[in-house]
């Protein structure tokens, strides 16, 4: 099993948690983050309604920034197992769009490299995601919350190159 | 193409993402490296191929620069061979 998938199909949580129980016996805590297309309205224009989402990314580049943020949540964290998938293509209110999975004896761990992954996820991986809607279509700026929220981090151990 | 090939001429491929390639029109362009040494000089070579207007977008060096996949700054060095990518600020998750 990889470690990360980028697909444009869904998952199935009780899957991945079946999968990474069974590759990290010895674990104690498991934490799972799921993201969700939260709600599809125009950002800048909010009575517009946005149709769906469209994502894309750097095919190579992104799996291996997601596998070197694994990499490094375990250096800080260390844990049993971790996995991320992320979905690209179209993608619709309400489903699943990303998901951050990491096992380990105790549950600090798992919940801080959990948070690890997804903060840098958000700000190093490239990916990019563009509202479509019946008026047009518009490609979405990193925010700065998710900048400041990956640099937490930075002042608190080894940082990522 | 080919008289490329013949001259031993160096290449760089250039790989454009997400609003930088609707701007550019394309994807991806080959360039042959001729006299330029650092990413930033791209974008001489690039305003052969691509509208103006992504080459005025470019040219506040916002945009993060990829060499082989890996970040890189847009003083970089280029090498023969070598896959750039011009990448707009992340939006994944």
């Amino acid at each position: 099993m990889s470690d990360v998938v980028i697909c444009e199909q869904d998952f199935d949580v009780g899957e991945q948690y079946a999968q990474v129980c069974a590759l990290a016996p010895r674990a104690g805590a498991v934490v799972f983050f799921v993201g969700l297309v939260r709600d599809l309205y125009d950002s800048q224009n909010s009575d517009e309604t946005i149709e769906f989402l469209e994502l894309e990314h750097y095919p190579g580049m992104t799996e291996s920034l997601c596998q070197e943020i694994i990499d490094q949540a375990r250096q800080r964290f260390p844990f049993d197992r971790a996995r991320v998938i992320h979905r690209v293509g179209k993608i619709h209110a309400s489903e699943q769009i990303v998901m951050v999975v990491v096992a380990s004896r105790h549950r600090d761990n798992a919940f801080q490299a959990a948070q690890f992954i997804m903060d840098y996820l958000k700000t190093r991986a490239t990916f990019w995601k563009k509202e479509v809607g019946v008026k047009g279509e518009q490609w979405l700026d990193r925010k700065e919350s998710d900048l400041s929220a990956s640099l937490r981090w930075e002042n608190n151990g080894p940082e990522l190159e | 193409m080919i008289g490329c090939v013949i001259a031993g001429c160096l290449m760089i491929r250039v790989l454009l993402f997400a609003n930088l390639r609707d701007v550019a029109g394309t994807n991806q362009v080959e360039l042959p490296l001729d006299n330029m040494t650092h990413v930033r000089d791209l974008l001489t070579g690039l305003s052969a191929h691509v509208p103006l207007e992504l080459i005025e977008v470019l040219s506040d060096e916002s945009a993060m620069v990829s060499i082989n996949q890996k970040y890189a700054g847009w003083d970089a060095p280029l090498v023969d061979g070598a896959e750039v990518g011009f990448l707009p600020p992340v939006s994944g998750g």
